[in-house]
């Protein structure tokens, strides 16, 4: 590989919905699972564990197809994307690691990524629990919006990340990330489902969760669902099944507008049957263009007269075209015409058909005359959803990167608050 | 080559061809890998240069493609790779990663791959490309020198820390006063480092430079930071990229209707022109005819005069009398009226004739009433053409030209009494009428077109 190196690294990318885990090198990630755990208060004698934790749960990585009993699911991320539950990251770490590339974690390097409005604290914890916990021959941090932008071979670029918890706009300039232009919206993947889930609802759908039936088949296709009844599992499982229901739902039916959506266009437009996993079907008509449209107009929100608890807050939501408008204008003059011809588009949110196109025109009006403004988006989903991870993976396999680990001796003597010097 | 002469029918050699071989030179043996002929033809070289050859060597010579048509030795029986530790110069601390080096096992040296992550001589392959910029720093004694009064608002804390973080990013300012961030100090922008950097730069090479030459020809020194320069240039830089399309494309809109109504406003005038110049025209022939009916225009004539003339004219005789002649004696009496005298009557009469209107042929009543209000209305005509022209001439008298009015083009100003020389009357193109007396413009306007109007009639009448 020309300019490359294998050192047999390893990338890890804790993502606010999923896990994408692998050896830094290749072109996908090996494992994938999600980023959600189920918990659950230890009860009676506290085990002995190995290596003596001393958590007071059981967590549950990458398990969720297995119904527990009070088990509730809860993400590592906090409610402002900065990674908050400690034994939750450990978790994942120790199933991404040692379960999944069963690897011997003080002989491969690590590289992991970060939200780009991480804190100096969170930072400097993360690579203390690694170090301590793992103990990699060296490890290094470094942003989403600059491994996406690698990803698609830029090194100043305008990265729009439609993630699972949020959207996130971000100017990268030369390889290091602009943190006065990040720009964030809680409009992300998991808003969007959550908005379907209530209007299904609202419409006394009732989605139910796979656990909750039996399904024989009686014969000539026939078949015979039976409720199921589990007390004890939790509200926030039963949740996240539906939520799983809805998200496959979201993806196959739920499509953007090629332009500009008004209420009135699409009244007469065809519905889409979609058979649930308990032999309902639902029947989706024009609220299939309107949904991935809060993307471009949150205000539809309120057409839509639904609750979610994510979405509610005192803060006006943002489009997409405002908040890359506002990233662009919070940076310096000098990079602006950079900015407008490279928008990388990534993340699973943007994998709308005719995303790219709707995005195009919603800022053509806006885009400065004289500037030829592109949208870079690749067509390829692996390549969109995992953009962060490849992008990882072609930093740590550079020849030129391997001067720029943080080692575990430099750990050793300056403490973990070097990372704010090495990784900036 | 003896086949080649024997085709060409050349004698060969010189003496003593025939009779007796020739001792064979010894035959040097061609080296391995190249073929007999090859060899044949350099060996014949000899031969050539004397000229009897008619094939020179023209390619190389064998012994130069030596090397290039080999066929590849094998100069290690396997290879294998190996994960090997590697030392990294570019690094500071003594981290050893390991990557994979390919190795030859027995035989010749492992070949050594420079691009291939592979170590060129001990060192580690890319370690070449650490380079780093070359950037000014002072040492503390330099800075109580130098540096302490050059700017009052940055402290030695804050000026370390800048150049700390420019050496960190390799002097990429935006990045920089992006990650800005020293507590007590206020904030930075862009130009505030810059002006900082450059300045402490520029002191730094005048005070290390042996002599002042050096220093001026430095690029720092040649051309200075110019703060003012550069906020005005992203002031225009922020103008320009604010011209978004959706604003071009309003204007465009706006642009598009204003020249709609411009072309429109221009049609209009247009049309008031050429109506303008067709008044002014001496030939009216392009006059609106509006077809009336003969009856109408007779009814319209006849109100023009009464029948008879009104008490007290000189006109009035008792009894019967002919139309004509009694018409003839109105209008003379109305011409002694306007009190031109006689060459004034002769003028309306020279003025009919102009317009071809011949005195009344078959006097019936409405003829000689239209007749009659044409010679009144001449008579006017005239009074105020007079009128115009002694204003006119007073005017010309005072230097001023006033511009091109239809039937002056010929008139020159009165003589004074000292004699000068006449004003030259400018003769301004068609279509431009200054508004000097407008008053007597409108009029004899109205007149002509009264009078115009008229005429047509009259003459159409005339013709009857």
């Amino acid at each position: 590989m020309y300019g490359g190196d294998e050192v047999s690294a390893v990338v890890l990318d804790l993502g606010t919905h999923s896990v994408k885990a692998g050896y830094a090198g290749q072109d996908t990630p090996q494992h994938v699972f999600t980023s959600s755990v189920g918990a659950r208060a230890k009860g009676g004698d506290v085990d002995m564990t190995e290596g003596g934790s001393q958590s007071s749960r059981d967590i549950f990585v990458d398990s969720m197809g297995i119904r527990r009993d009070e088990v509730d699911v809860t993400s590592p991320y906090g409610e402002n994307g900065m990674l908050e539950d400690w034994e939750a990251v450990e978790g994942i770490w120790e199933h991404a690691l040692k379960k999944c590339l069963t690897i011997q974690t003080d002989e491969h390097p690590v590289l992991m990524s970060e939200p780009v409005h991480n804190s100096d604290g969170v930072r400097s914890k993360m690579v203390e629990l690694m170090f301590e916990k793992y103990a990699p021959p060296a490890l290094f941090l470094a942003k989403n919006p600059v491994l996406s932008s690698f990803a698609v071979g830029k090194a100043s670029s305008l990265v729009i990340d439609i993630g699972g918890r949020n959207t996130t706009v971000t100017a990268v300039h030369e390889g290091y990330a602009l943190q006065k232009s990040v720009t964030r919206s809680p409009l992300g993947g998991e808003a969007l489902t959550d908005v379907i889930l209530a209007r299904l609802e609202k419409q006394k759908v009732e989605v139910r969760p796979r656990y909750a039936f039996t399904k024989k088949e009686k014969g000539d296709g026939e078949f015979t669902v039976k409720a199921v009844n589990h007390p004890k599992t939790s509200a926030s499982y039963s949740l996240f099944k539906r939520r799983e229901i809805v998200e496959d739902l979201k993806a196959t039916v739920y499509q953007l507008n090629d332009h500009f959506f008004r209420g009135d266009e699409h009244k007469n437009v065809a519905g889409i049957t979609y058979e649930l996993p308990d032999g309902n079907t639902i029947e989706v008509g024009a609220e299939r263009f309107q949904i991935p449209e809060l993307l471009f107009q949150p205000d539809i929100l309120k057409d839509l007269d639904v609750n979610v608890p994510s979405l509610s807050g005192d803060v006006k939501l943002k489009s997409i075209q405002e908040l890359v408008l506002e990233c662009i204008n919070n940076s310096d003059v000098d990079v602006r015409k950079d900015l407008w011809g490279n928008l990388v588009l990534c993340g699973g949110g943007s994998m709308f058909t005719n995303m790219r196109e709707r995005l195009d025109g919603a800022l053509f009006d806006h885009a400065p005359q004289n500037v030829k403004t592109k949208v870079v988006a690749s067509m390829n989903s692996v390549e969109r959803r995992f953009s962060t991870w490849i992008g990882g993976s072609i930093l740590a396999s550079l020849g030129s990167f391997q001067q720029l680990w943080m080692s575990k001796q430099e750990y050793e003597e300056h403490g973990a608050n070097l990372v704010l010097r090495k990784c900036p | 080559m003896s086949d080649a002469k024997d085709i060409l029918g050349i004698p060969r050699g010189g003496t003593a061809s025939t009779k007796g071989k020739k001792p064979r030179e010894p035959a040097a043996k061609p080296p391995k890998g190249v073929s007999r002929e090859v060899w044949q033809i350099t060996q014949d070289r000899q031969s050539a240069l004397d000229g009897n050859d008619a094939l020179a060597a023209i390619a190389p010579s064998a012994i130069a493609l030596h090397g290039l048509k080999d066929k590849r030795k094998i100069t290690a029986r396997t290879v294998t790779w190996q994960w090997m530790p590697f030392r990294n110069s570019a690094r500071s601390d003594g981290l050893q990663l390991k990557h994979w080096v390919k190795r030859a096992v027995g035989g010749a040296q492992p070949t050594l791959m420079g691009t291939n992550g592979g170590d060129v001589g001990g060192d580690y392959a890319f370690a070449k490309y650490n380079k780093k910029i070359e950037m000014f720093k002072y040492t503390t004694e330099e800075y109580e020198r130098l540096l302490r009064h050059l700017d009052e608002s940055w402290s030695k804390e804050e000026t370390d820390y800048l150049f700390e973080q420019l050496e960190r990013f390799d002097l990429r300012f935006i990045i920089v006063v992006d990650r800005w961030s020293f507590e007590g100090g206020p904030n930075r922008t862009v130009e505030d480092l810059k002006v900082r950097y450059y300045s402490i730069a520029k002191v730094l090479i005048e005070a290390r430079a042996e002599s002042p030459e050096e220093a001026a020809a430095h690029q720092i020194v040649k051309m200075p930071f110019n703060a003012q320069h550069e906020l005005d240039r992203k002031v225009a830089l922020n103008t320009l990229l604010n011209r978004t399309n959706g604003e071009m494309k309003e204007e465009a809109e706006i642009l598009s209707k204003v020249k709609e109504i411009e072309k429109r406003r221009r049609a209009e005038n247009q049309a008031l022109l050429q109506k303008a110049v067709s008044v002014f025209s001496t030939s009216r022939t392009h006059m609106v005819q509006n077809p009336v009916s003969i009856d109408d225009v007779r009814a319209e004539f006849e109100q023009l005069a009464p029948e008879l003339p009104v008490k007290g004219s000189g006109a009035l005789k008792p009894g019967a009398y002919l139309r004509g002649q009694h018409f003839v004696t109105v209008a003379n009496e109305q011409a002694n009226a306007a009190q031109g005298g006689a060459r004034f009557a002769k003028r309306i009469d020279q003025s009919l004739e102009d317009l071809g209107v011949t005195n009344p042929v078959m006097s019936t009543h409405a003829v000689c009433a239209g007749w009659l209000k044409l010679r009144e209305e001449t008579i006017e005509l005239l009074r105020v053409r007079k009128q115009l022209v002694t204003v006119y001439e007073r005017l010309l008298a005072k230097g001023k030209t006033p511009g091109y009015i239809p039937g002056m083009a010929d008139v020159e100003p009165k003589k004074t009494s000292a004699a000068e020389k006449a004003v030259p009357v400018r003769v301004a193109s068609s279509g431009e009428i200054k508004r000097e007396d407008s008053s007597t413009l409108t009029l004899k306007r109205k007149t002509q077109d009264a009078v115009g109007g008229r005429v047509q009639k009259a003459q159409k009448m005339t013709r009857r």
